[in-house]
This record gives structure tokens, C-alpha cells and sequence, in this order.
């Protein structure tokens, strides 16, 4: 850990209030990234950054003790990601129905973002973004953490609580099953 | 190099993380094996796809209110969010897509229609980040409904305003921009 964030977290355990605040404006924005691309919608994505930093504060007093802050946040919001996912998907949820909402927040994405992309690519991302879907919780959350966001399979493995084997080969699974889904694209 | 250790390799190789040496080692092992150097053709292509893959950012309104949020909820004596982000009470969401959005729809078309004569051409405005209850207790097609009323609005989300003085609270729904 580098000194300032050492410091930073000293002062957290030490019922800094201001310092605690700093911690949030430097990660919530990652913690969020994270968890909406898990879980496919803002609402979600906002429960699981909220609860990752309440329970980061409840645990403020051990924090010093943590050897890498960022593998120890990663490793609350993707354990509070994949239980929500699982907890979701144990509701009757049709997945016609989970999958819709991702369209719908791509088409309002699109007309924010990039009102003249063409229909082609539009398809395509949505084809993505389907399939990353479909993964089942801890290969979709290697796949994000990975490729996206580009963690090493060593922090992944911390964060997830498994050998760096388990991460390597949720990664291939989850890319053979997305090359399966998206064999037009290829 | 042999076709086994390629799944060693990859996920390094995709995101530059290879030394020197292996990486030479690996290219070289391409330059001779067709099935390798397609199947990396595609986990390349499949990568930057996935790099591809952006969200919208929810707007410096929303991470304010998410921070101000998270902050209320633990820090002793910060003071309590009161905006109208959050309002989900269990059981409320229902009614109010069942019976107040049909008839707050109505009071703002009305409404909008008057004021778009009254303020002209809408200006560019600020988006901000507002969002209504349309989370837990909402069926899929009640989801459905709220968004799509979004999108049918042809502005970035909707905002359905009750006329002046009226007890009737706003019913905000996704991203909206707002004057």
C-alpha cells in the first residue's frame, strides 16, 4: 500500500470522518463500474457500492491490519455482487425479463453517448453485453475483473477466496461459452 | 512452446503482460501453429470486444448523491440524505404504477405542453441523475412499463410533474435532464 493510502486508513480507524469521505470519492466510482457490469443495471449497481462502503466502515477498526486495500474492497463488493446475483437468480425472474432491462438502459446509453453509432455496432455490443450476462456469477466476475478492468489473476484470486488455477480456468471457461454465443461476430 | 501450455498464456498475452522472452516464446509458437493462431485471432478479437464494453456514467449528480448517501448511513451525525433519490417503500411501488403514474402522466403532459409553449424551444440543460423506485417489487413488465414511458418521452428519461401546489410529489423515472 502506498503511504498516503496508509495514512488514509489510519485516520479512518481513527473516526476520521473527512478521511473516510476521501476513501469513498476514491473508489466509489470503480466499486460501481464493477458491480454494474455484473449485475447489467444501476439499481443493483447502487445497492452493492453502497453496502460494499458501509461494511468497509463497520470494519474500520481492523482496517489496518489489511494488507492490500484494493484486493480487500474488491473482495466485499464482488462477494455482495455475486450473492445479489445469486439471490436474483433464485427469484422467479424470467430471464426474457432480465434480459430485456440491459436493452433498455443500452438504447437510453446510446442515445447519451453516441446518438450516430450505427446499428451494426449497436448490435454487436448488445450481443456482448447479453452474453456477459449469461455467465454464471464467479466466471462472469473473473471475465470483468480481467478483461475489463484489468485485474491480474493473482488480486482476482484474492478477491474471489480461490488459487489463481480457479481463476485461470473460470477465465477459459467463460471464454470458450462467449465465443460459443457470439460465434456470428467471429 | 506446445499447444497445451496456450491456456497458461493467454489471459497474460491479452492484456500485455507477457515478459520479453515469453512473449517471443508465444509468437514464435503461433508462427507455426494454425489452430493456436486462430483461436488467438479470436480470444484477441473477443477481448477487445469486451474492452468495448462501457456503461453510461450515471452523471457528477448521482455520485454526489451516492456519496452523500453512503455518508449519512455512516458517519455519526452527517446529515441524512433527504433528497428524492430514494423513496422505495415495500408495497408502494405497485400503487403508484398502478394508479398514480397513469394520472400524473396526464397532469404532465398537460403541464408540459403549457410550459413548452410558455419557455419556447427547450435549451440545452445539465443532465442530472434522478431516479424513481422501480426496483424491487416491480414485476418485469411494470419495469417495462416505467421504461418505456422513458423512451417514449424523447427526452432522456422522464419526469412526471404534478401542477404547481398540488400535494402530489414528482414521480422521476431514470436519467432525466433537468433545467
Amino acid at each position: 500500500m502506498s503511504n498516503e493510502l496508509t495514512e488514509l486508513i489510519a485516520r479512518i480507524a481513527d473516526d476520521d470522518p473527512e478521511a473516510f469521505a476521501e476513501l469513498v470519492r476514491r473508489y466509489k466510482k470503480k466499486i460501481y463500474g464493477i458491480a454494474f457490469r455484473m449485475l447489467g443495471n444501476h439499481l443493483d449497481a447502487d445497492e452493492v457500492t453502497q453496502e460494499t462502503f458501509v461494511r468497509i466502515y463497520e470494519k474500520r477498526h481492523e482496517l489496518e491490519s489489511v494488507k492490500y486495500f484494493s484486493s480487500f474492497i474488491l473482495r466485499i463488493a464482488s462477494n455482495y455482487s455475486i450473492d445479489l446475483l445469486r439471490r436474483k437468480q433464485k427469484k422467479n425472474i424470467s430471464v426474457d425479463e432480465l434480459a430485456f432491462l440491459p436493452e433498455v438502459q443500452v438504447e437510453l446509453a446510446d442515445r447519451i453517448e453516441s446518438p450516430d453509432k450505427s446499428l451494426e455496432d449497436a448490435e454487436i455490443l448488445q450481443a456482448v453485453k447479453d452474453a456477459i450476462q449469461k455467465l454464471p456469477p464467479r466466471q462472469k466476475m473473473a471475465i470483468i475483473l480481467h478483461d475489463i478492468e484489468g485485474y491480474s489473476k493473482i488480486e482476482i484470486a484474492d478477491a474471489l477466496g480461490c488459487p489463481q488455477a480457479t481463476v485461470r480456468s473460470n477465465l477459459h471457461i467463460a471464454r470458450t461459452k462467449l465465443k460459443k454465443w457470439l460465434k456470428k461476430i467471429f | 512452446m506446445t499447444c497445451r501450455e496456450y491456456e497458461h498464456i493467454i489471459d497474460d498475452y491479452l492484456v500485455g503482460r507477457l515478459d520479453e522472452s515469453e512473449l517471443r516464446r508465444f509468437n514464435g509458437h503461433l508462427a507455426e501453429c494454425e489452430a493456436c493462431r486462430v483461436r488467438a485471432a479470436q480470444d484477441r478479437r473477443l477481448y477487445e470486444l469486451l474492452k468495448g464494453d462501457s456503461f453510461t456514467d450515471p452523471g457528477e449528480g448521482y455520485w454526489n448523491y451516492l456519496e452523500k448517501s453512503i455518508l449519512s448511513r455512516t458517519v455519526e451525525n452527517y446529515p441524512e440524505v433527504t433528497e428524492i433519490h430514494y423513496e422505495a417503500k415495500p408495497g408502494f411501488s405497485r400503487r403508484l404504477v398502478q394508479y398514480l403514474v397513469p394520472l400524473a402522466a396526464s397532469i404532465a403532459l398537460i403541464f408540459a405542453s403549457f410550459s413548452d409553449f410558455a419557455i419556447g424551444p427547450r435549451q440545452p440543460m445539465t443532465a442530472e441523475y434522478i431516479e424513481v423506485n422501480i426496483g424491487d417489487g416491480l414485476s418485469g413488465s411494470e419495469r417495462l412499463f416505467l421504461m418505456e414511458e422513458c423512451l417514449q418521452s424523447e427526452r432522456l428519461g422522464s419526469i412526471l410533474l404534478p401542477p404547481p401546489g398540488s400535494p402530489l410529489r414528482p414521480i422521476l423515472i431514470g436519467e432525466i435532464e433537468k433545467q
